[in-house]
């Protein structure tokens, strides 16, 4: 068996980031990705464009087939049923109300295909006062506490400049609750509706920071590079004014630690013996270090720590990061020639499985590059209905 | 009804954030978790601030549901005790370097030789390969390789992260992807296998839109989610008691609409003198927008004068939006979070009941969410060892060699 998702097909009728993201990751675990677009519309004009597509649209839809149908005509909706009706999951995330009006609600889907996995995200929920609301990476970023534990003391709270990340991070727990669906229902479970709002997952990635709220009552403070949990773990300005990350996250690194930088006797100072000692006495401890590290270039440190076995590291930018071994012996980034977008650098695969055939990056199709082809599978399939599932792959 | 991941076992070794949030979320999902501890505890433990019976707050929340056996791996007898757990498992989680995973002969041809059937996840820093491939990673580390740094901050000042776990939880969120994939492959193949995830590959991977707009072809470097790092910090926009985030409605307003509204909250109508200013309000409404930046200074200066509510009433009413910057006390106040069940209370036998995070999935047919406490260390040893065929005297010889607590 080649791919974890062999055999399964996914209809994905989705917008913007989320949807078409999460999607994208079923067709890299080895299903089937049919992505509708409607007609006579230009998918997203967000910039940066690539010939008058957007980069959202093309990052976030490779490893999947296209096909444009009018929803909103009987005999394409016809046609849409019966794609579904070969289809194990539905990927929406349109306003809540809009698939019922189309029709392709799960109270009409399941009926039709009662095995269906069929998948709703939204921003905020389906019910609610903010559901009116636009609810994309940026307002979540504001709405969910993100940006406030973010920042400087000081500065205030801060955004993330990279309005994609909690899109994306919605995706991720969208392809968890499909697969988790999926192998339930390969148990004998049947299929069923789940809800993914962009609130729940972005709330679900800050369990950490908020722990710390609902154990003490106390907002997390915002802290620069550095962290409420662990000390010390921050930048340090080095001698050639250079920053290096370093992070003492096990108390079995602190020895080593001050060993490596040549401060023996802070391993032995009580008021450090600790990771929760040296969240007490932070402020005695962080100039000390930064002191210390303004001693000597990033180099040596990066040198010492290494050898020692704690973990540190550069702060890195695009051109450092592409030629970096860590990056290109993992695979982590990959460019290829691609017919569709030219020259074309995307992210590597984000899991390794040991049993299955490499997972290989199929680029985003042209809008509407598959409708003969699915058209013509929709026929076969509604001349023989029990030969649904024949073509899929 | 039970969870969709019912019948599941899950052995998790891992400690730290990464790893105890992968078996979280399984957990979550039904999932039966036997966490692994040294007899010393997972160092999570002795994370900030302190919490229930001097456990750390975040440790607390990402081990719900789960029990925990103490045992001495380092000790034959106590990796001969994991072995005999890892037999019964359908899934092995692990954090483990590639010498160390030799070390412990709990790389996946040793697994493998223990049970076909059990599907192993590893959770690595910086990937199974590579010059770093043993070294150890740390939440900044991985936030700074992956250069989501060039996007917070301002250049030429001391660097920002997010103030959130993104390296650790987004890959805990990848593995828990990986190992239902696995084990859904596994209902057709009947075999386990290996699957790997790494920090810094989650990262990357989330940040690839940010890789595409560096390919030739594209049309300007302009937009949204790729120049960010030549601005400042973005605050969002300050009002009397805190901060907002503006958009123009559903992208557009239109430029009377505009005008009514700055002209309500104050601001000079000279400014429609300036082109960027003329069009719909796409173009100056909203750090994301393209004149967004250089005509914040005089929304800020306007938007002072009126609290967060009052803003987010003036922008409804002109057909815009303004979200608060909230912080967890105005985010839990706002009835949206009851709405879609993210906060939960908890039984417990130390605190009588404390709150909890929902689940951050809704299934309609099977249940998921916070269901017990977190463990003490070593709270289930004698429990999960019992059910696993040991013996009252088996149980008490370990615990005599120190290779269970």
């Amino acid at each position: 068996m080649a791919k974890p998702l062999d055999g399964i097909r996914v209809f994905d009728i989705t917008l913007a980031g989320v949807g078409p993201w999460s999607a994208k990751l079923l067709g890299e675990l080895g299903a089937d990705v049919i992505h509708v677009e409607a007609p006579g519309r230009s998918p997203m004009a967000i910039p940066p464009m690539f010939d008058g597509t957007s980069i959202l649209y093309v990052t976030a839809n490779a490893n999947k087939r296209c096909i444009v149908l009018d929803l909103k005509e009987q005999k394409d909706r016809q046609a849409a049923y019966s794609l579904i009706q070969s289809c194990d999951v539905f990927v929406e995330n349109m306003r809540p109300g809009v698939m019922e009006r189309l029709g392709l609600d799960y109270e009409s889907l399941s009926k039709v295909n009662p095995d269906l996995v069929y998948l709703s995200a939204s921003g905020y929920g389906q019910t609610g006062h903010m559901v009116p609301r636009p609810g994309a990476d940026p307002q979540l970023q504001a709405f969910s506490g993100w940006d406030m534990i973010t920042g400087t003391e000081e500065g205030g709270p801060e955004f993330f400049r990279h309005f994609a990340h909690l899109d994306y991070n919605t995706s991720q727990y969208i392809v968890q609750a499909v697969l988790m669906a999926l192998f339930h229902r390969a148990r004998g479970g049947g299929g069923q509706k789940i809800e993914v709002a962009m609130l729940a997952a972005a709330m679900s990635l800050q369990s950490s920071r908020i722990a710390e709220y609902l154990a003490t009552g106390e907002q997390p403070k915002r802290m620069g590079s550095a962290t409420t949990s662990t000390v010390p773990q921050q930048a340090f300005e080095c001698q050639d004014r250079r920053w290096l990350a370093v992070g003492v996250t096990d108390d079995s690194q602190w020895a080593p630690f001050c060993e490596a930088i040549g401060r023996a006797e802070l391993a032995q100072d009580a008021r450090f013996a600790t990771n929760r000692l040296r969240i007490e006495h932070r402020e005695a401890l962080v100039p000390i270090l930064q002191a210390h590290f303004a001693t000597k270039p990033v180099r040596w440190w990066e040198m010492k720590l290494t050898e020692a076995g704690v973990p540190q590291g550069r702060f890195l930018s695009w051109n450092e990061l592409r030629f970096h071994p860590q990056v290109l012996e993992n695979g982590l980034m990959q460019h290829e020639d691609t017919p569709e977008w030219g020259h074309l650098y995307h992210e590597g695969v984000p899991w390794q499985f040991s049993k299955c055939d490499p997972i290989t990056y199929r680029p985003a199709p042209a809008v509407g590059a598959h409708t003969d082809e699915v058209r013509a599978e929709i026929a076969k399939m509604e001349a023989a209905p029990a030969a649904a599932k024949v073509g899929s792959n | 009804m039970a969870g969709a991941l019912a019948g599941i076992v899950v052995v998790d070794i891992t400690q730290g954030l990464a790893g105890p949030y992968c078996s979280m979320l399984l957990s979550d999902a039904g999932a039966e978790v036997i966490k692994v501890e040294p007899p010393s505890g997972d160092t999570a433990r002795g994370y900030g601030p302190a919490y229930r019976g001097g456990d750390a707050a975040p440790f607390v929340e990402l081990n719900r549901n789960k029990r925990s056996v103490a045992l001495d791996i380092e000790r034959p007898e106590g990796m001969d005790a994991l072995r005999r757990l890892i037999a019964t498992a359908d899934v092995l989680l692990t954090d483990l370097s590639p010498a160390r995973a030799a070390d412990l002969h709990l790389d996946y041809p040793s697994v493998e030789a223990i049970s076909t059937r059990v599907v192993q996840c590893n959770i690595t820093p910086f990937g199974e390969f590579g010059p770093m491939a043993n070294q150890p990673g740390a939440e900044i580390v991985i936030q700074a390789m992956a250069e989501y740094t060039e996007s917070l901050g301002t250049m030429g000042e001391p660097p920002v992260r997010l103030g959130t776990d993104v390296g650790n939880l987004n890959t805990g969120g990848q593995a828990v992807q990986g190992i239902v994939a696995a084990l859904f492959m596994r209902e057709r193949t009947g075999e386990g296998q290996l699957v790997t995830v790494n920090m810094l590959g989650t990262l990357m991977h989330l940040r690839g839109m940010m890789w595409a707009s560096h390919s030739e072809g594209v049309d300007d470097w302009w937009g949204f989610h790729q120049d960010t790092y030549i601005k400042p910090a973005d605050h969002g926009y300050e009002t009397k008691d805190g901060y907002v985030f503006l958009t123009a409605g559903q992208g557009t307003l239109s430029p009377e609409s505009l005008r009514a509204l700055t002209d309500k909250i104050g601001i000079d109508p000279k400014v429609y003198e300036d082109p960027r200013w003329a069009g719909n309000g796409a173009g100056v409404i909203g750090g994301s927008s393209r004149y967004g930046y250089e005509v914040k200074p005089t929304w800020n200066e306007a938007l002072r004068k009126f609290t967060t509510q009052e803003v987010i009433a003036l922008f409804d009413e002109a057909g815009a939006n303004a979200f608060p910057v909230n912080n967890y006390e105005t985010l839990f106040a706002d009835p949206q979070v009851q709405e879609i069940q993210m906060l939960q209370e908890l039984p417990d036998a130390t605190l009588g009941s404390y709150r909890a995070l929902g689940a951050p999935w809704l299934f309609k047919q099977t249940p998921a969410g916070p269901r017990s406490a977190a463990p003490g260390l070593g709270e289930h040893t004698d429990e999960v060892l019992t059910q696993a065929g040991f013996s009252a005297g088996d149980i008490a010889k370990l615990k005599a060699a120190g290779a269970a607590r």
